[in-house]
């Protein structure tokens, strides 16, 4: 635990972490890229070989670029929706948002039968219009109804009600459909490429920054609504900042990637009993690059180092993310909301 | 002659005030006082009486139903939330529970009506985040996370969050609801030292015997009627006989407090006196249900008998006579053989 201002040494270390993990990623893999390839790569004029060449611009760099942003943008909303709602098991799909999301997919996939690489902007473009969908709908729900537990079991309820619907789909599709719509849903970094890209970045680096002006509301709502009113917050106006920004994250990531599960629960967790604070000007930050820590380790493990296999992303992010949160929920139990 | 009034600024000023929740009826109506700057007004009245919904809407976080509340003479709803913080912190009954939150990150926190959009704390802040921890003697703690510390502790900190709030007037939900009876006094000690800082407090309370001893005057509500004055003023007009009529509750004017009525269940005669023996053992009389009555209407006489560190009791009736070495052998003898 650190005092002070000693969490500046964290913010270094995990900067260091996020660039050496970036480097074993780039050269780890089916094929093994040599340092000396990525040296010569980034210093644009060297030599390397065509076939690393394509692996590296095609593949690795769009699928790491993806990580890092999928994971900063996962953990700020788990983060966000925890001290919003002052609840540990809050995560960025809370709201429906992933709900909304994998019912665009699943109309794409299971009600169009489109199946193969066609079908994958189209995909993405309708779970993005479904997370968007139910952004919305929260959004009106949230500027009527003050209590927030309300607004939380609202977005349960309607999550509930459209995973329903998905099952219903679900029952009544080929079993072809039905696979692509499985696969989908076990997450993927490596789909994102090209002009999928840019649009991925467009709008989740200006997202990410966005939510740097929720610090100080999130401060505020720490203590609840009432002290928060009573402090001069504009409830109101800072919630439907943070629903927005949470939607447009969570609803981009699990449209692009399909629904990354755990990253947004562990991480705020992870980040808070690393730096012991409550204050979001630190947390917040530290949440962000913490993120893209664990989700490209869960990334390099996917790959299984060594072999030709790859897992599930949605696997990995549990199976490293679920020990780490029991052991912090068991040895420091007052460090997380208990 | 028309009666004069003291000299002081009123505060608040509440005339023909409805409250309560907007489905529903009134909790309190019709509702008329004055809280004057620099004085401590205890609000007091039954569980259930409207005591922490007069002091929600005061702070902000009701609408009144109907009627007026002016703040320094305007219009309590002119105001915006951030104009409101600056003149009005609160401190709610109910105990936070935030991860990691040591003493300074919570009481910074009271600075959130004066920081710019980042929540940057400067050294004017951390000035008067300084002094206000002396003012609540918890300097030195700044680290202390905030669960680490005691239930009067706590409470001093929740104070000195609404201190750092730099507001005229505090208002306070039954600060001293969970506190043993030493950290009462020193809490209502506190709010008496805030006082001569020029604060202006209304705080709620169901402990009317330290009340009693501080506070400048009352608001008492009583059958959804709020009724103003100086502690003694409302004893004159004969309210506290009335404020738990329907109970088995009596204010007892000598103590200046209310007491438990207690069915007889014995009368004995007791010989007068003025020794200490003679005191303890009168209030045990009354606690366990024992009238003292004159010698001709009760046929069991006591008398005590007290030589240097012993003391006896001599029980006489009309076929017995025994002796007894503690009040707890006198009252179980007394009480068993009715």
């Amino acid at each position: 635990m650190i005092k002070g201002r000693g969490h500046s040494v964290y913010f270094v270390i995990l900067g260091f972490l996020i660039i050496f993990l970036t480097v074993l990623d780039l050269t780890f893999g089916s094929v093994k890229i040599p340092l000396s390839d990525l040296l010569n790569f980034l210093s644009a004029n060297g030599q390397i070989p065509e076939e690393h060449l394509i692996i590296l611009k095609s593949f690795r760099i769009p699928r790491i670029v993806t990580a890092l942003l999928a994971g900063a943008s996962l953990s700020v909303c788990g983060l966000q929706m925890q001290t919003l709602f002052r609840n540990p098991l809050a995560g960025p799909y809370i709201l429906g948002i992933s709900s909304g999301a994998s019912f665009g997919a699943a109309l794409v996939i299971i009600g169009f039968g489109t199946t193969g690489i066609l079908s994958g902007f189209g995909m993405t473009f309708a779970a993005w219009i479904g997370a968007g969908m139910v952004m919305l709908l929260l959004l009106f729900v949230s500027v009527r109804i003050k209590q927030i537990t309300t607004i939380l079991i609202l977005g349960i309820m309607f999550s509930s009600g459209l995973s329903a619907i998905i099952n219903i789909m679900q029952y009544f599709s080929e079993a072809s459909e039905l696979k692509s719509f499985v696969i989908w849903t076990m997450g993927s970094l490596g789909s994102v490429t090209g002009s999928q890209l840019m649009i991925l970045s467009v709008v989740l680096v200006p997202g990410l920054i966005a939510t740097l002006f929720s610090m100080k509301s999130l401060n505020g709502l720490m203590l609840g609504e009432s002290y928060a009113t009573t402090m001069g917050l504009r409830i109101i106006r800072a919630r439907t900042l943070i629903f927005i920004t949470t939607s447009i994250l969570a609803g981009t990531v699990t449209a692009f990637c399909g629904p990354i599960g755990f990253i947004g629960i562990a991480v705020p967790h992870i980040t808070r009993f690393i730096f012991g604070k409550s204050d979001h000007r630190i947390l917040l930050p530290a949440t962000i690059l913490t993120g893209m820590v664990i989700m490209l380790a869960s990334d390099i493990l996917s790959q299984l180092p060594g072999s030709d296999g790859i897992l599930p992303i949605n696997a990995v992010t549990s199976l490293i993310g679920i020990p780490v949160v029991i052991w912090i929920v068991l040895r420091g139990r007052k460090t997380a909301f208990t | 002659m028309i009666p004069s009034t003291g000299n002081r600024k009123p505060v608040v000023e509440l005339s023909g005030l409805n409250i309560g929740y907007l489905s529903g009826s009134p909790v309190a109506e019709q509702i008329d006082c004055t809280l004057n700057h620099g004085e401590m007004v205890a609000l007091v009245g039954r569980n259930g009486s409207g005591k922490s919904t007069l002091i929600r809407t005061l702070a902000g976080l009701l609408e009144p139903l109907s009627g007026a509340y002016h703040l320094n003479s305007v219009t309590f709803g002119s105001f915006s939330v951030i104009q409101r913080a600056r003149m009005i912190s609160f401190v709610a009954p109910i105990d936070i529970q935030v991860p990691n939150l040591t003493l300074s990150e919570l009481v910074s926190l009271g600075r959130h009506p004066y920081t710019n959009w980042l929540g940057r704390i400067d050294d004017n802040d951390r000035d008067i985040i300084n002094s206000v921890l002396e003012w609540v003697k918890l300097k030195g703690y700044e680290e202390h996370r905030y669960y680490q510390l005691s239930d009067g502790e706590k409470q001093r900190a929740m104070i000195a969050r609404a201190l750092a709030q730099d507001t005229p007037l505090i208002l306070l939900d039954e600060p001293t609801a969970f506190l043993d009876i030493s950290n009462k006094y020193e809490l209502i000690k506190l709010l008496d030292e805030l006082k001569r800082k020029n604060k202006t407090i209304l705080y709620s309370t169901h402990d009317l015997e330290t009340a009693w001893l501080w506070a400048d005057k009352f608001w008492v509500i009583h059958e959804k009627r709020l009724i103003e004055g100086a502690p003694e003023d409302l004893g004159l007009s004969g309210i506290y006989d009335h404020l738990f009529e329907d109970t088995d509750l009596t204010f007892n004017l000598d103590a200046q407090r209310f007491e438990m009525k207690k069915p007889v269940r014995r009368e004995v005669f007791l010989e007068s006196g003025t020794s200490k023996a003679h005191y303890w053992t009168s209030s045990a009389f009354r606690r366990a249900g024992i009238k003292t009555v004159s010698g001709e209407k009760s046929s069991v006489r006591i008398d005590i008998q007290s030589e240097e560190d012993t003391t006896l009791w001599k029980v006489r009736e009309p076929h017995e006579e025994k002796v007894f070495d503690s009040i707890y052998n006198l009252i179980s003898y007394l009480t068993s053989s009715e």
